[in-house]
């Protein structure tokens, strides 16, 4: 049985939608630097390989918890205080600036020393088109080839300044060797983005690329799927799916609720239920004690490259995680904690890509 | 220049204070001699150095000059000099977790971002740093640099400044669109977000249209404090009518005077004080342990930013092509360039686009003067810095600023990441001594630290006319 890294999803309170009546604190503190700051360090110092930092879709009609920051630069702040942690902020692609958006995660890749991945959201509607005065794109697959556009771009962008250009040659008056950049001239079908990006190639040369379950279209720029599923044969189907599209990485996303302070965590359901109830959505949900879920989480070792967390109440489950639940699934063999100086490509196994640039002399 | 030096109370303002912010331009950084880990232009930690030593100096704020594509050289990137550098508001993220009384001001373009971005990303470093968060509105037409963006250069210039204050209208109605108090204070409140506390903004204007759905709550300064770079009639209009700081290169001591004794009445006559908006120049700072010695630093200095490379490219830029082969100590080409319009590569020596123009005016010059290549570009990119001892620069900064010169400088480091040493531990105990800077910083917010009021939006009844005549009720 292999060893597979473990990571949460950071949604508000946590992803039940009566999640914020369960939090240690009051809603208006949600979003203090203080209590961010200490979200994260419990998350660092957990075993938790990596925290996905979800978006708002703030013209949601059912958006209990409607407020959040810019998914980067929490991810950054978090970056500031954190040593372990791979940080994935999920940011969508269409309508977004691939220029800002490739200077900013690079910035997360630097800030993080390598610790950085990109959630990529390929979404539109009317109302997220409006925020940037522009109409929602119409026709059959037109809004994923505008993200897989933004993606593409993104990475040439990525790639733009080879390793090693900083060179510093006081003889020669010379910071840059001019040999090692290159113009993106990235193409979409809607933008060309000329380049080059704004700092020297990312820690990790690329970030980590997420998708929750990308398509055809997408998948082929994707390094790790995240793949839903409400029972465990459909999560299993799924990720074959994405394993045939081609996409290295399968992360499966589960819902969680754990025994905890003293109640079971089917009266803990029971009362948030009543507060506000909990569709099932697309993904496998787990309830009881750690010792329970650690065994089922632990059977998908060997389908999956590692899961997602989707916490019930982040305050309440979270410190159950760590205390309970990771150190079982250590205890059966099952999981991979990060190590210091790793980064989040050293996580998942997957290499530092070779920048497509120089790809491009060496066959020529 | 002591003669001119009077009592303290016979200033125009007796008791005005000198603000320091430390003033990191988007490159490019010409000494690079001196820096072990070249990554370290780089590395939002070592930014983190440079703040953390600012702050230490009580600075007000750090403040960036904005990036949008990195400065090329006759068509290449220019290679002489550290170029790029980190997204300004990520990296704000990153300063805001080190650091707890400095401000953090990013310039950013209005012509190259979406209102509904920017002021989500604002508001977030605003609401990451407690209140410490500044916005320099910066706007462009270069087309040049639209290259890196989807819409590419569709501004012209008159039209460049409409587009900016529909802009940054909607970026302010956005932030003024979550109420302070819009989260429930419990969690037994019937719902999350109280009825009324969030407002959507709908704004169809002439230039752009946004519907938004606010996201970010307010942080303790309410907003961003905003600052204006500008100097053409228009620039200090726009200033004068909405921003709270304005960024200038005035610092010879009459022309400073003037440029602030402008801005101030300009200021009034749209129904503001006038000592509501700070005046904050950029200047270097060198300091010595004697007149001499700061003069041989500035002299040291001055000779690592002017190599021969870097003199022979001031030069290239007008002439738009390699003049490898001639001599920097003898005159200019004697061939006019063929050039007609200079390339908009935000390169260093802004000719209007017309090179011909520059050249005769360059010619005339050296003319006068004898100057050869060296002696007529060192004559040319000469920057106002105060240089001396510590004692000296300090009663110099003190004169300028109780006479109402300048509220503050933009001082930019000699070194990365260690360019404020001598400021922060020699010139700024000197300025505590003569009473024109302060021991501890008066607040915790930017606002409060630069003593200004609530934000400046609600409060210029100009901008409520302007919200009305670019709003279309949902």
């Amino acid at each position: 049985m292999s060893r597979f890294p473990i990571g949460i999803d950071l949604e508000g309170e946590g992803a039940h939608p009566a999640a914020w009546r369960a939090a240690d604190h009051p809603p208006s503190s949600l979003l203090t630097p203080a209590r961010i700051t200490a979200r994260i360090a419990a998350v660092d110092a957990s075993g938790l390989a990596f925290a996905t930092v979800p978006e708002l879709d703030a013209l949601a009609p059912a958006s209990e918890v409607p407020a959040a920051l810019d998914t980067i630069e929490a991810a950054v702040f978090a970056a500031a205080s954190t040593r372990r942690v791979g940080l994935v902020p999920a940011v969508n692609a269409i309508h977004a600036e691939p220029y800002h958006l490739a200077n900013q995660l690079s910035t997360l890749d630097w800030a993080s020393r390598g610790r950085a991945g990109w959630l990529v959201r390929a979404v539109d509607s009317p109302d997220l088109a409006a925020g940037y005065g522009r109409a929602a794109h119409t026709g059959d697959d037109a809004a994923v080839r505008e993200a897989r556009d933004v993606v593409a771009a993104v990475r040439r962008l990525w790639d733009t300044w080879e390793d090693d250009i900083l060179i510093a040659d006081v003889e020669g008056d010379r910071f840059l060797d001019l040999d090692r950049w290159h113009y993106a001239d990235a193409e979409g079908e809607t933008f060309h983005i000329r380049g080059p990006g704004l700092l020297p190639r990312p820690p990790q040369g690329q970030l980590v690329v997420w998708a929750d379950e990308p398509d055809e279209v997408l998948a082929p720029l994707v390094d790790v799927a995240v793949v839903g599923g409400r029972s465990v044969d459909a999560v299993l189907a799924r990720s074959r799916r994405a394993a045939g599209l081609g996409v290295p990485r399968r992360v499966a996303a589960v819902e969680i609720v754990l025994d905890a302070r003293g109640e079971s965590a089917a009266e803990r359901l029971d009362a948030l239920d009543r507060a506000a109830p909990w569709r099932v959505g697309d993904r496998l949900r787990l309830s009881g004690s750690a010792a329970r879920i650690a065994e089922q989480l632990a059977g998908l070792a060997t389908h999956v490259d590692g899961l997602r967390l989707h916490p019930a109440v982040l305050d309440v489950d979270l410190p159950v995680v760590a205390d309970e639940l990771l150190p079982r699934l250590d205890a059966l063999g099952v999981l991979r904690t990060p190590l210091d100086g790793e980064t989040l490509r050293d996580q998942l196994g997957l290499p530092r890509p070779t920048n497509v640039f120089e790809l491009a002399r060496e066959n020529s | 220049m002591n003669d001119r030096r009077l009592h303290a109370d016979d200033y125009a303002r007796p008791h005005a204070r000198l603000h320091l912010n430390v003033f990191q331009p988007f490159g490019p950084i010409y000494d690079w001699t001196r820096t072990p880990q070249l990554r370290d232009y780089y590395e939002p930690e070592a930014y983190l150095a440079l703040v953390r030593e600012a702050e230490r100096g009580l600075f007000s704020a750090v403040f960036l000059g904005e990036s949008l594509r990195l400065r090329e050289h006759l068509g290449r990137l220019n290679d002489i000099a550290v170029t790029g550098r980190p997204d300004a508001l990520a990296l704000f993220a990153y300063l805001a977790a080190g650091t707890s009384r400095i401000g953090l001001v990013a310039t950013l373009n209005t012509t190259y971002t979406d209102p509904v971005d920017l002021a989500r990303r604002i508001a977030t470093v605003d609401v990451l740093s407690e209140g410490r968060a500044g916005w320099n509105v910066v706007t462009t037409d270069n087309g040049w640099t639209g290259e890196n963006f989807r819409r590419g250069g569709f501004l012209d210039r008159h039209n460049r400044y409409l587009y900016a204050e529909e802009h940054v209208a909607a970026v302010q109605a956005i932030w003024d669109g979550f109420a302070a108090d819009a989260a429930a204070d419990s969690r037994d409140e019937p719902a999350w977000l109280r009825p009324g506390g969030v407002t959507d903004v709908d704004r169809v204007g002439d230039h752009l249209r946004a519907r938004v759905r606010p996201q970010v709550p307010p942080s303790p300064q309410g907003q961003a404090v905003y600052f204006q770079a500008g100097d053409s009639d228009e620039g200090r209009d726009f200033a004068a009518r909405r921003a709270e700081g304005i960024f200038t290169h005035h610092v010879e001591f009459d022309e400073a005077v003037a440029f602030t004794a402008d801005i101030r009445r300009r200021a009034r006559s749209y129904g503001r004080t006038g000592d509501d908006i700070l005046v904050v120049p950029g200047a270097s700072i060198v300091i010595g342990d004697t007149p001499a010695d700061a003069d041989e630093k500035a002299r040291h200095l001055r000779e690592r930013f002017l190599t021969d490379r870097r003199v022979r490219q001031i030069v290239e830029e007008v002439w738009q092509e390699d003049l490898a082969h001639v001599d920097l100590d003898g005159p200019l080409p004697a061939d006019d360039p063929a050039a007609e319009r200079q390339s908009r590569t935000h390169g260093i020596v802004h000719t209007g686009h017309e090179p011909s123009a520059k050249v005769r005016e360059w010619r005339a010059l050296a003319d006068a003067h004898g100057y050869s290549i060296r002696e007529l570009v060192d004559h040319l990119t000469r920057a106002r810095a105060f240089v001396g001892t510590a004692g000296d620069v300090a009663d110099e900064l003190a004169h300028f600023v109780r006479s109402d010169a300048f509220d503050g400088l933009n001082v930019t480091p000699d070194a990365f990441p260690d360019g404020l040493g001598d400021v922060v531990d020699r010139l700024v105990p000197e300025l505590q001594e003569r009473g024109v800077y302060p021991s501890e910083y008066p607040g915790t917010t930017l606002r409060e630290n630069l003593g200004l009021p609530e934000t400046i939006g609600h409060r210029v009844p100009e901008r409520a006319a302007l919200l009305e005549a670019a709003a279309v009720s949902a």
